[in-house]
């Protein structure tokens, strides 16, 4: 599929993703992260969606499976998530991953983000995507991709510093 | 050609670029300079995390370039690669292999040659005896030998 067939068939219907995603997790931010993550991911598979007899039919089953993905994670974080570091004692990951070499330490600490501004900060550091770009595919404004693409590093950054000089 | 002078990035201007790339505000081509800033050696200590957060992202960058280039454009690489194997082949090829000395003179025309060996076979007898008494002699034996030799040699 075209990026602007991509445009034209997938994006109209962000409206309606975004109301399966509200109803699956009934917090607003999440439904429009989750609905900007599937529609990155669509992006990311644009050529296979040709495929599909429906794009737009396949576009709201990715959305209603990924959010109650999200929806299982999140009870799961939810338990665990606070104590997981600490409760792992001296064999922690982060002393495993101190003897590790940077690189190694980068990818975990992007891995460990946000799904969507994991995606969004391999899309602009990698990819090599201008936020604007990124900004028209998940028809979001500018500025919120612009507030993720910032947490995002600021995080990596925070965490890089934290597990390197322990 | 124009050579192109490099331009060095002040510690004030990382610095705001810096802080303009945690907040989103930088451009691909403005990270693109602070690339080229943060991989210099003997930089402040400061930049630790900005060096190999860089460093990571470029490598990223370059492997993603590699696994990108297409099979259209590792197709022509390897049109080149035959090009010039077959252009130098045809520039060090010698114009003319085959070629006889006949009487002392060179001649380089195969046809020329098959002709002019044919000629000189048909002056030694032809009959089946008159070859076997001929091999008797041995000189016409190594004439024979001498006229097949050019002949085997231009087959090669």
């Amino acid at each position: 599929m075209s990026q602007e067939r991509f445009k034209a068939e997938i994006l109209p219907i962000r409206e309606r993703l975004f109301h399966i995603a509200q109803r699956i997790l009934v917090e607003e931010q999440e439904a429009e992260d989750a609905v900007q993550e599937v529609l990155l991911k669509l992006w990311h598979t644009r050529d296979s969606l040709d495929k599909y007899d429906s794009p737009a039919a396949f576009a709201t089953t990715v959305t209603k499976n990924h959010c109650l993905d999200r929806l299982k994670i999140k009870n799961r974080q939810d338990s665990l998530d606070e104590s997981y570091y600490t409760r792992a004692g001296t064999d922690n990951p982060y002393l495993q991953l101190e003897r590790k070499n940077t690189e190694e330490i980068l990818q975990k600490i992007i891995e460990n983000l946000p799904a969507l501004q994991q995606a969004i900060i391999k899309m602009k550091d990698i990819d090599e995507y201008e936020v604007e770009e990124i900004a028209e595919i998940t028809g979001t404004k500018v500025e919120a991709v612009r507030v993720n693409l910032s947490r995002a590093r600021k995080k990596v950054r925070e965490e890089y510093i934290k597990w390197t000089r322990v | 050609m124009k050579i192109r002078m490099k331009y060095k990035m002040t510690f004030e201007e990382a610095d705001r670029l810096i802080e303009r790339y945690y907040e989103g505000l930088t451009s691909g081509e403005e990270e693109r300079e602070l690339q080229q800033f943060l991989s210099q050696p003997g930089l402040p200590e400061r930049y630790e995390p900005e060096q190999a957060l860089f460093g990571y992202f470029n490598h990223k960058k370059e492997k993603r370039h590699i696994s990108l280039i297409p099979y259209k454009r590792w197709a022509s690489v390897a049109a080149v690669v035959v090009l010039v194997l077959v252009g130098s082949q045809v520039f060090f090829i010698q114009p003319q292999r085959n070629y006889a000395y006949v009487d002392g003179k060179k001649i380089t025309n195969v046809h020329e040659i098959k002709s002019q060996a044919l000629a000189s076979l048909s002056d030694l007898s032809s009959s089946t005896d008159e070859v076997e008494e001929g091999f008797k002699n041995i000189n016409d034996n190594e004439l024979v030998e001498q006229q097949l030799n050019v002949f085997s040699g231009l087959e090669k």
